[in-house]
């Protein structure tokens, strides 16, 4: 048998390369398009279904179930006074202001608490009593301690999303593998800079679980702190269209937050993969 | 030449499952000298990774007294690297990151820690992937980041246990040479714990046997022969059998 060698000139190998590259381009580009194209033809096949029942189906009230261009017409004008987007920015900085005083103050104390046991076993009792409160339970309470305004509504949003971040944050940091903990210290970390650059790291997937889950829990809370009482924002909106018995302005609503709740999601999604990018293709 | 470290009558106990005490080290004592390379080999359950992790510092002993230049070690220290088996290196940092680790917690300032981190990596071959995330690199480019991690700190020894147990004989042989050449060059101690007889052979001037239940030093034997060793001399195969009978003694 004769082995024959190729021509390794460098004008061959950097062809391949070049041809290689190229074809890997193509293939992210075309995964990308696909699925941006498949979740497109998702949600207008949902609408088209949406559309068409009513009509299909005898005896459909469409004032109690508008379909989904009743819901746009009564939105356009919403949309082009600005009414909407009021509302909506109002309602989003209520649930930001929520998430991240929720987020420091449930980090800090996750941590502290999975790394100081005294702490921890003065405090576990209290905090998993509070946790088993369902926030919803404290809206009433929350309107009678701060009234209607902007205080109530954060105070219930941080409430509801301390919960998740600080649970996960704490078993996160508590079950850091030893292996971690002892590099550290024979490489000759100090304990503030072990906490910093070993331990957050190392408990961040189990943080970023409970950041994620809080994202949903804001939301929730947000509404029902708006329907129990506000001037602004998406839940207020749809309580007005609830009693002015404008279904397609609840709609309007619905639209809004399951848009919101989508958005939120991949946004932290993406912002994750960007900043952590040993995380996701690490697994 | 001067003792690095010693154990007197060095016994650790731990409570079992059913509460009991058990002997993981009885009386143990042993001698190690600055620059020596020594290896450890014994059954599993015979104390080798509990004595490295006295010496390391990561755990006191029940009783007995351990010096590293003659003061008690207390905690883990730079002065003393450890090697573990594997996924001690920090997933969430580059190689050149987790190899500068050591001088970043000390504060060295930025462009020395490039630069020393950089040299480290090319000592061990590894210049052209420092940017690579561990996940990134095959198990022996893994090993060689955690040696150059740990040297980086200039270390008086090295405590390794059993690192290149998890990669393929190919890698494995290779990196044995390469640790070789970096003790001859750096001059510390090595303390090496392996279950392999070929390695402890290969590698060490010295092989403490042990044997389980409770662990204890069953014996030691020089290993006289010039470096680098050929494994298939006629010493290196009585060194081989000799050892061979002594753990399934």
């Amino acid at each position: 048998m004769t082995v024959t060698r190729s021509s390794s000139t460098k004008s061959y190998a950097a062809e391949v390369e070049e041809r290689f590259l190229a074809k890997l381009r193509r293939e992210k580009r075309h995964s990308v398009l696909r699925r941006i194209v498949l979740n497109i033809a998702g949600v207008a096949a949902f609408l088209a279904l949406w559309e068409l029942a009513p009509r299909a189906l005898p005896g459909t009230n469409v004032q109690m179930f508008p379909s989904p261009s009743l819901v746009l017409k009564s939105a356009w004008p919403m949309i082009i006074s600005g009414e909407l987007l009021e509302n909506v920015a109002v309602s989003l900085a209520r649930a930001l202001a929520g998430f991240v005083i929720a987020a420091v103050i449930a980090i800090v104390l996750g941590v502290v608490m999975a790394r100081f046991q005294t702490l921890c076993q003065l405090s576990e009792p209290i905090l998993h009593g509070f946790r088993s409160i369902p926030v919803i339970a404290l809206v009433p309470l929350a309107v009678l301690w701060f009234g209607i305004g902007e205080t109530s509504k954060v105070a219930l949003i941080v409430c509801g999303a301390f919960f998740p971040i600080w649970i996960n944050t704490f078993i996160g940091v508590r079950d850091v593998h030893p292996i971690y903990l002892r590099s550290a210290a024979c490489l000759g970390a100090p304990r503030l800079k072990t906490m910093l650059f070993v331990v957050l790291p190392a408990a961040l997937p189990m943080i970023l679980a409970g950041l994620r889950q809080a994202i949903a829990v804001s939301l929730i809370v947000l509404v029902a702190a708006e329907l129990s009482g506000a001037t602004v924002g998406v839940a207020h909106m749809m309580s007005l269209g609830y009693q002015l018995f404008k279904v397609d302005v609840m709609f309007i609503g619905l639209f809004v937050l399951g848009g919101l709740g989508f958005l939120a999601d991949r946004l932290f999604v993406s912002l994750t993969a960007r900043l952590f990018p040993w995380y996701l293709t690490s697994k | 030449m001067s003792r690095l470290v010693e154990l007197q009558n060095v016994s650790q106990l731990y409570a079992a499952s059913d509460g009991k005490p058990n002997w993981a080290l009885r009386e143990v004592s042993l001698q190690m000298n600055e620059g020596e390379f020594v290896c450890i080999i014994g059954p599993s359950g015979c104390g080798k990774t509990t004595l490295l992790h006295l010496i390391a510092g990561f755990i006191q002993p029940t009783d007995g007294e351990i010096l590293f230049k003659g003061t008690p070690i207390q905690n883990p220290s730079p002065r003393r690297g450890v090697v573990f088996q594997e996924y001690a290196l920090f997933a969430w940092m580059t190689a050149h990151q987790n190899v500068e680790f050591g001088l970043r917690m000390r504060g060295v300032p930025r462009p020395e820690r490039r630069e020393r981190a950089r040299r480290f990596l090319q000592k061990v071959g590894l210049e052209l992937v420092s940017d690579r995330y561990p996940h990134e690199l095959s198990g022996g480019m893994r090993q060689r980041v955690a040696v150059a991690r740990a040297l980086i700190n200039e270390p008086e020894m090295l405590l390794m246990d059993e690192p290149f147990a998890a990669v393929d004989a190919m890698t494995r042989a290779t990196l044995q040479e390469e640790l070789l050449r970096i003790w001859q060059e750096i001059q510390l101690g090595v303390f090496f714990i392996t279950h392999n007889v070929d390695e402890a052979i290969f590698l060490s001037q010295r092989i403490i046997v042990m044997s389980a239940h409770p662990g204890t030093i069953q014996d030691e034997i020089r290993v006289d022969l010039p470096y680098p060793r050929s494994r298939i001399s006629r010493e290196f195969g009585e060194l081989y059998t000799r050892i061979g009978q002594e753990l399934h003694r």
